[in-house]
């Protein structure tokens, strides 16, 4: 039963006429047999990874139920926006909003300012200019399962990633309205999610306040037209283009400025690099000095074909996928198949801002049959580009050449 | 093989009740896997997704109890099957990392079973944790039981019959919950004898039964069967009021602890709840007794969220609580 999609799961009760009852379930889904793997079961072999439909969303790849974990299939990569339902879903703690009432819901900004304030979504709406930005949403852990030596966590494969056009007000203009008091260094962030045992750090991100007035920065209500779905942070969410999707606090409650260091375990201690540009390290010497991640490094991922691909002989195929960085946006991507000996430029697709993905096409005929070896590589336009191996123990901020292996035939 | 494919639970007092909205709600969408809700009763302005439910199956194996306290309070067991292939010392410093970071109320002697589970069904080639979706609440009618106390006293003498017919195999003929088909399941049969609960409640479980357990819905009997073991249930276990009011102390671990699935006015409710294949206890629609709530604070309830607190509230403490607990009851 391994790897079928699990969507129809059900436990049938009866009752027969002795009495007994009789348990049948219709299970679907992952095997007990074998250890689940992501991406291969003990054996070696590819396991279809599992899919489950939560509320508002599509089939999505299944990590997790509780807390949902839920990753973008790669074929919404040959598209710049994926869409609402298609978006990956994570969050920390599993005590997770699933009802919010507009009506009594208030955004607070407190803490170091002269005025706090509690805002609806409609005063949001109302009372402050509306701006938009396409802009890339990554978790930090993104490709985790892709790391070697393999690390713990959230196994994500390629697409814990999604680009959206996000809409609703700066947060400089928030925190201008509040009027930010002299002394003011960091602001604190913080949704409706709790984890079932107090004890456990409730989630909350900080940014310098610097980093919270840059215009870029906004507090979004609506993500490609729509109200967000619940499970991508409805009603509001914190939206940092550039930087992982760590900083982009969903169900947003509460904007607090501090004239004094944020504590929190979740800066202190998670989500933190090894202090060099890549945030490397080596298994063996782990590195003593750490930082918050912050910026997406610039990288290229393909959407079609998929992995273990047939292709034709002789025939054109089209390979696609996006590219996207930090915020410089992208100037070139190549492609590969000789296994990196030789590489060819891909066609862009349209600019729809330096924060959004930029699709690429290659159009690739092989001649040969075989087993090849698809490698797509991204430049941006500050000149960065991507690196050959990375490792750090909490499988953070990759940006390594991908490939695919498919076989012409 | 069937062994595994029984996940299942029984009412174990402390586990709540569906109040009536959870049950409309779970109710909705019987085969789909999951309901975005736009309910017409609720106002305009609410916002409201039912999260699809999974339950796990847990093989038998050395540590599994210890696991089953231990572990799926915070998460479910999907979090551990998706891991790379680990070594012992390895998940041993996850375990860790639970009890000293997120403050997982595991006990020092619990560490080492549960590795010893993990390393067994996630790591071994024996059979392997698995995870299913709990499919939605039945929806029948709950019969309302205002009659007269002399009908009832009638009804729980056919209720015993009932019983013996249909819910002794699992719960035991004393209620115990010892019956020999409810060996293998996880959570272990409730015992009946061990608190209270209102008629609404036993009656909502016994005709819809409790999703992702081993507890049936047995709305088809007949009516007069269904009335009569509840008034046989109810039976079972008088309400034991607490002799006063609960101490200060009880509340303020109550609110430092429990609250965030049980909700601060021990409805079941807390935000952390929502998610679980059966809600936190609703301690108004059920007071369990005081040796009971001590039990299960200590040791938690072996294939449900509620962790075994032996290692964080000592005796006193966990008295305290319990008493608080069993003040939330609405008497009837």
């Amino acid at each position: 039963m391994a790897g079928k999609p699990t969507s129809d799961v059900s436990i049938v009760s009866s009752i027969d006429r002795r009495g007994f009852i009789k348990i049948a379930a219709a299970v679907v889904g992952v095997s007990g047999l074998v250890p689940w793997d992501r991406w291969s079961n003990a054996l070696g072999a590819t396991v279809k990874p599992r899919t489950a439909r939560f509320p508002e969303k599509t089939d999505l790849i299944f990590l997790t139920d509780r807390p949902p974990q839920l990753e973008t299939p790669l074929k919404y990569f040959k598209e710049e926006i994926t869409p609402n339902d298609a978006f990956f879903v994570r969050w920390h703690v599993s005590g997770i909003p699933t009802e919010v009432d507009t009506a009594k819901y208030r955004l607070k900004v407190i803490g170091q300012v002269d005025k706090p304030l509690e805002l609806s979504v409609d005063d949001l709406r109302k009372n402050f200019e509306p701006v938009s930005v396409v802009a890339v949403c990554q978790c930090s852990g993104n490709s985790r399962s892709y790391f070697e030596p393999r690390v713990a966590g959230g196994e994500w494969g390629h697409g814990a990633v999604g680009n959206a056009k996000w809409t609703g007000v700066r947060l400089k203009d928030l925190l201008a309205k509040a009027g930010v008091k002299q002394g003011a260094i960091e602001v604190s962030f913080t949704g409706m999610d709790r984890p079932p045992i107090p004890a456990t750090p409730t989630f909350a991100k900080s940014l310098k306040i610097e980093k919270a007035n840059d215009p870029d920065v906004i507090v979004a209500y609506e993500m490609n037209g729509k109200e967000l779905p619940m499970l991508n942070g409805f009603p509001v969410r914190l939206v940092v283009p550039g930087w992982f999707a760590t900083y982009w606090v969903k169900s947003l409650e509460e904007i607090q400025v501090w004239s004094e260091h944020f504590k929190t375990f979740w800066m202190d201690k998670a989500y933190r690099i090894p202090n060099n540009p890549t945030g490397s390290e080596s298994p063996k010497a782990l590195a003593t000095d750490t930082v918050p991640i912050s910026n997406m490094p610039v990288r290229s991922l393909f959407a079609t074909p998929a992995n273990g691909a047939q292709i034709d002989a002789g025939k054109a195929t089209s390979v696609e996928g996006i590219a996207f960085d930090g915020g410089s946006g992208i100037k070139m991507v190549e492609v590969s198949a000789d296994g990196g000996k030789t590489w060819n430029a891909a066609k862009l697709g349209d600019d729809l801002g330096k924060f959004s993905f930029r699709l690429w096409t290659y159009d690739w005929t092989p001649a040969d049959k075989g087993d090849v070896k698809l490698m797509v590589r991204a430049t941006s336009n500050a000149g960065e580009k991507q690196i050959d191996y990375l490792w750090n123990r909490s499988g953070y901020r990759r940006n390594v050449v991908e490939h695919i292996d498919v076989t012409v035939a | 093989m069937k062994k595994h494919l029984l996940i299942t639970a029984v009412a174990t007092l402390g586990i709540a009740a569906f109040t009536s909205c959870n049950r409309e709600k779970t109710a909705s969408a019987p085969t789909a896997p999951a309901a975005s809700v736009s309910s017409e009763d609720s106002a305009a302005s609410i916002h409201q997704i039912v999260l699809p439910k999974y339950s796990s199956d847990l093989p038998d194996a050395a540590g599994r109890e210890e696991f089953a306290t231990s572990c799926i309070a915070c998460h479910s067991t999907a979090y551990i099957n998706m891991q790379p292939i680990m070594t012992a010392e390895k998940w041993e410093a996850e375990v860790r990392k639970m009890q000293a970071t997120y403050g997982c109320p595991i006990a020092e002697e619990q560490i080492k079973p549960v590795v010893s589970y993990i390393m067994t069904v996630k790591e071994g080639t024996g059979p392997h944790i698995r995870e299913n979706m709990v499919a939605a609440a039945q929806h029948n009618p709950v019969i309302k039981m205002a009659r007269d106390p002399g009908d009832r006293v009638e009804d729980a003498k056919h209720g015993e019959v009932v019983f013996g017919q249909y819910c002794a195999s699992c719960h035991g003929v004393d209620a115990r919950g010892g019956g020999l088909a409810g060996l293998i399941l996880l959570p272990h049969p409730a015992d009946l004898t061990a608190g209270h609960l209102s008629d609404d409640a036993v009656m909502n479980i016994v005709a819809n039964g409790i999703p992702g357990t081993g507890m049936a819905s047995f709305g088809k009997l007949a009516e007069k069967d269904l009335r009569s073991v509840e008034s046989y249930v109810i039976t079972l276990c008088p309400d034991d009021p607490p002799a006063g009011p609960p101490s200060d102390e009880g509340k303020q671990i109550y609110m430092q602890n429990c609250i965030n699935c049980h909700g601060a006015d021990g409805r079941g409710d807390g935000v952390a709840s929502a998610p679980l294949p059966r809600p936190a206890a609703d301690f108004h629609a059920r007071r369990p007794n005081l040796d009971y709530a001590k039990q299960v604070i200590a040791n938690g309830i072996p294939g449900t969220a509620m962790p075994a607190w032996h290692a964080k509230l000592d005796e006193k403490q966990r008295t305290q609580v319990a008493d608080y607990v069993r003040s939330f009851f609405d008497s009837q």
